[in-house]
């Protein structure tokens, strides 16, 4: 020992002691500060975040909308693109002395001739399935219903024929070919029916040629 | 607020020996519980007789000096260490002995109520010991005897001082230092008494030189008086700064702005620096 030093060591511990209690209080308070820092510059972050989200949502909500808008204008192009083929295909179909042409090849000379003939040419909705037979309505589909977006817009060309042959079997030739025919998609036979005509027997008839259509719309 | 005992101890194998030693022997010294105080000592080095040694014990009341110590932190300061005057004083003589090469050394450090004489074996601290004599007391005296306010004899002694024995100086000087030499001899009494101390702690080493210090010194002839009265080598202590060579003054001791005020200043800030040799 060769100081001489009048400090109490329980006074010099205990300024020790205060003196570590301070630097923790300051330590607890700086970390405190630290963490109250960094909770606001995540809470700040997090707004900014939720903002931006917002924004990105909002974005994304005038994206869907012109998407809707989009794709409504895509169905109104469709419904008119599906409207334009089928005036085209109502302008447009076979052509009448095609059709005359076509059935003056099936007619069996003096067996058979016509009382009566009708021609219609229209578009009908169908649901994807070629059908051998339809019976000549109109169906018009709302926009909204999905099943019928599923169908198909066919433009029909029909023609009714009312006629007489001297015998089923100059029908059934007519029929026959009728049906060799490449334009004919099909051929109903509606009604027969045996007559009289004169002193011998012949057969009345009624008979649906279905034409294949130039159009089919989807 | 503090006192110091020189005090003989067994001494041990070890430091922690030589504390328990030393508190063995402060508490037949002290009144109540030696919890109660605060003691430090130092040992000294020089003075051994077999394995009996001298120690110089500082020893105060514990309240005075935690409250002293308070009130230091509530100033503001963070106190390192709590010097005492005797051991600045001594470690400051113990360097200008090495320069010197004086053995003993006694110290009169003067004050307005009482004086302190501080003996010093070369760099070791031998003896500390309050004695009443005080500037104060003296220029009382002084005022009393002459019938003068205290304020003129403190201005007049401060600049004309005490004449010496020898001396013949004005009336009124040689009659201050008649009013004042009984007090004086008092003060030699006591120094002769530190120099027989002195010579049976030093094996019959006596003190080569007296420095004065304290209010008293600055009285001019102050020194001579005493010196003359004592017939010892009484000198004011010389500049504490004159220990410290000059900035860019290659190594030449700094001589200006003499302050033997700041003695005790000088000696305190020497503390780990000297490396206590």
């Amino acid at each position: 020992m060769n100081e001489i030093d009048l400090i109490p060591r329980d006074y010099r511990n205990w300024l020790g002691q205060k003196r570590v209690l301070r630097n923790g209080v300051i330590l607890f308070v700086a970390i405190n500060a630290l963490v109250l820092a960094g909770g606001a510059w995540l809470s700040h972050s997090v707004a900014k975040g939720k903002a931006l989200a917002t924004q990105l949502q909002a974005d994304n909500a005038i994206t869907q909308q012109q998407q809707l808008q989009l794709q409504q204008m895509k169905d109104q192009q469709s419904t008119y693109e599906q409207q334009l083929a089928l005036l085209q295909g109502l302008r447009a179909g076979a052509a009448i002395e095609d059709i005359f042409t076509l059935i003056d090849r099936s007619l069996v000379a003096d067996r058979l001739w016509f009382l009566d003939w009708g021609f219609r040419r229209a578009g009908i909705i169908v649901d994807g399935q070629r059908r051998t037979y339809e019976t000549g309505y109109f169906i018009i589909v709302g926009e909204t219903n999905d099943a019928a977006k599923k169908q198909n817009l066919e433009v029909e060309t029909r023609m009714t024929i009312h006629g007489q042959a001297t015998d089923h079997q100059a029908l059934s030739s007519f029929v026959r070919a009728l049906f060799e025919q490449p334009d004919v998609r099909d051929v109903n036979v509606q009604r027969t029916s045996s007559i009289n005509l004169g002193a011998r027997r012949a057969v009345e008839f009624n008979i649906t040629v279905i034409l294949h259509s130039e159009y089919r719309g989807a | 607020m503090f006192r110091t005992v020189s005090v003989n101890y067994k001494s041990g194998n070890s430091a922690a020996a030589d504390g328990a030693a030393v508190l063995n022997v402060m508490k037949n010294r002290l009144d109540g519980d030696l919890g109660d105080y605060v003691l430090d000592f130092l040992p000294v080095s020089s003075v051994s007789k077999n394995d009996e040694r001298l120690a110089m014990v500082a020893v105060s009341e514990k309240p005075v000096i935690v409250n002293f110590l308070e009130l230091l932190r509530k100033a503001g300061l963070d106190v390192t260490a709590l010097e005492i005057g005797p051991v600045a004083i001594s470690r400051l003589v113990g360097k200008m002995s090495q320069q010197c090469g004086n053995d003993n050394v006694l110290v009169i450090n003067s004050g307005r109520r009482a004086s302190y004489l501080t003996l010093i074996s070369g760099t070791d601290l031998l003896f500390d010991q309050e004695v009443s004599f005080g500037e104060n007391g003296l220029i009382q005296q002084a005022a009393e005897a002459l019938d003068m306010p205290e304020n003129m004899i403190r201005d007049h002694l401060q600049r004309s001082g005490v004449a010496s024995v020898a001396s013949g100086q004005s009336d009124l000087g040689d009659t201050m230092t008649e009013i004042l030499k009984p007090r004086f001899l008092k003060l030699v009494d006591e120094i002769k008494r530190v120099c027989m101390y002195a010579a049976a702690e030093t094996r019959g080493g006596a003190v080569s030189q007296v420095y004065l210090l304290g209010s008293v010194a600055r009285w001019p002839g102050s020194e001579s008086l005493l010196a003359s009265l004592t017939g010892l080598d009484v000198a004011k202590v010389p500049d504490p700064l004159a220990l410290f060579p000059a900035p860019g003054n290659d190594g030449e001791p700094q001589t200006e702005s003499a302050a033997p005020e700041i003695a005790v200043a000088t000696g305190a800030s020497l503390r780990g620096v000297m490396g206590d040799e």
